[in-house]
């Protein structure tokens, strides 16, 4: 706060010390006192009045510096209450007490908030393992019967049912990844067995060589985001598969290739954006615009970097970088 | 033959792991009681034990810290939780190996094989026999009234599921998954070589005509 601000503030106060000065002078002329003493007393009036008002100034313009740089300084503005103390003037106090009142109010409706979205949070990770027991009880039916047909189902619907348990976990603000030293290739191999009879009622060809690298990942989400990847490469009309590794020097990237229709080259950049599914999802129908998003999503929990590159006829390529350092979000 | 003790709520996933292991010719125990599952499994005195997580009374991590304590046999933990943090736990706990619900039986099926012939010695695990032939998985080799040939790893594995599935159909994808999940991703093209080339080993030992095709359906012995 100026000093210009606090007078603006002050006019009317001023403004009536002024003509109390200016009528005290008039009347001592009228009194026929001498000149000096004529403007002598009204000049101790208006020190003695600004004076009075110095004290004031100085404490609110301390408050509200330490406000606004309080303020400046907070990464999450909320916690502006908690953290200012209480003022000794009027305003201030009042200001104080009402910011104090919404804060509190704030923090109840976020508490809600986040308390419910972690009850249903903990309702979908329970639904997934319950819903686990029957599919595992009817693909043994299966299995124990010969029927394919159904199996190959049964794998789908277990597909799905973790990508629901990977949607609420990427959302989730609390690691509950590990990340551990893992073989690529093992990795790799896990999502093809996984994949297996999609992928073979599909007549797709798969490969995987060069994979000796140890990268620092949490398997079973890896194993997800490779299994979403190849259902993609199986929708968008791919009949051939491809994985292979290659050492940068500060990481490790994994490629996987097919041979689909690819991707436009303006459709590109945005479809790692959630609900996004550009010409190749109208064109197939069967397009939710949440793979990708939900791959890039746990990519970027991981630490890892994840690209697509394109040509429109000849197929897309996936690439997946593992930074060398085992701490996740750290190297390139 | 080896006695295996399913631990397991689940009444459906009970009933059917155990026809499924039959098929395998394993002795299957099972119980509906999980009041003392510890003293049940030490009485039955298994030779490998699947232990499911989720139970009443006791979770499967007590059991098996409980069982490790008086046991080492064998114990694999079959479950629903299949983060990275359970998996650890139970070996921590003392289990040896740690299979996700839904499973893949094919590698149930030949992880407790592995299991069994590292506890309990090899002879005799490595071996089929099915009509005339004898598959040594061991040595990837086939033999047929004392004539024998050498086979490829994805040749003894076809073998193996044909054999393993006495005589009936199995059809083209079904031979593939069960490749698959060896790890041998072979497609449409390499499969008809392999089954080609165990056609002509087969007929090398005078096995002539044993593998038979069902156009549009699959191969069986």
């Amino acid at each position: 706060m100026s000093a210009a601000d606090f007078l603006r503030g002050k006019f009317l106060f001023i403004a009536s010390l002024m003509l109390t000065a200016g009528f005290a002078a008039f009347l001592l002329r009228m009194l026929n006192e001498g000149i000096y003493f004529t403007l002598l007393l009204p000049c101790v009036f208006l020190v003695g009045g600004f004076l009075s008002l110095l004290p004031e100034y100085l404490e609110k313009r301390a408050y509200y510096r330490g406000l606004r740089e309080t303020m400046a300084r907070l990464e999450e503005k909320r916690f502006l209450a908690e953290i200012i103390r209480r003022p000794h003037f009027r305003e201030g106090e009042i200001l104080y007490d009402v910011l104090k009142s919404i804060n509190k109010s704030c923090n109840d409706e976020l508490g809600k908030y986040s308390l419910s979205s972690l009850e249903y949070r903990e309702y979908i990770e329970l639904w997934v393992h319950e819903i686990k027991t029957p599919i595992a009880g009817a693909k043994l039916i299966c299995e124990n019967s010969q029927n394919r047909a159904v199996l190959t189902e049964l794998d789908r619907i277990e597909f799905f049912v973790e990508q629901a348990l990977f949607y609420s976990r990427s959302s989730n603000v609390e690691r509950d990844y590990l990340i551990k030293e893992m073989a690529l290739a093992e990795l790799v191999r896990g999502a093809l067995r996984g994949g297996a009879r999609y992928l073979i009622a599909h007549k797709i060809k798969a490969s995987a060589e060069d994979l000796d690298y140890a990268v620092f990942t949490d398997g079973k989400w890896l194993t997800f985001i490779l299994r979403q990847l190849l259902d993609n490469a199986v929708k968008y009309g791919g009949s051939e598969v491809r994985f292979w590794g290659r050492q940068n020097a500060q990481s490790v990237s994994l490629f996987l290739g097919d041979n689909g229709i690819g991707i436009p080259e303006r459709e590109l950049s945005r479809v790692f954006d959630k609900g996004f599914t550009g010409e190749n999802g109208r064109r197939f129908g069967r397009a939710t615009g949440l793979g990708l998003y939900l791959c890039k999503k746990l990519c970027l929990k991981l630490g890892l970097g994840i690209t697509l590159s394109s040509r429109p006829g000849e197929g897309t390529v996936a690439e997946i970088v593992f930074p060398k350092s085992d701490t996740p979000g750290a190297g390139s | 033959m080896h006695r295996i003790l399913i631990i397991e709520d689940d009444k459906v996933i009970r009933e059917e792991l155990k026809s499924l292991l039959e098929k395998y010719l394993y002795t299957v125990i099972t119980t509906e009681d999980f009041s003392d599952v510890v003293r049940f499994a030490l009485a039955s005195n298994p030779h490998l034990i699947l232990l499911d997580l989720n139970l009443p009374f006791y979770d499967g991590y007590h059991i098996c810290r409980e069982l490790r304590r008086q046991s080492s046999v064998p114990i694999i933990v079959v479950t629903s939780r299949d983060s990275e943090m359970d998996e650890l736990m139970s070996m921590r706990l003392g289990a040896d190996y740690f299979v996700a619900k839904p499973y893949n039986t094919q590698i149930l099926i030949a992880k407790i094989a592995a299991l069994l012939g590292r506890a309990y010695g090899q002879e005799a695990s490595g071996l089929r026999h099915f009509g005339e032939l004898t598959l040594d998985m061991g040595k990837s080799a086939v033999s047929r009234e004392g004539k024998g040939a050498d086979l490829t790893k994805n040749e003894s594995r076809i073998l193996q599921i044909l054999m393993e599935s006495k005589g009936k159909i199995v059809s083209r994808d079904d031979i593939m998954n069960a490749l698959w999940q060896s790890d041998a991703f072979v497609d449409d093209n390499t499969l008809t070589v392999n089954i080609n080339r165990l056609r002509k080993k087969l007929a090398e030992i005078g096995g002539n005509g044993l593998l038979k095709t069902k156009r549009g359906q699959g191969y069986s012995l």
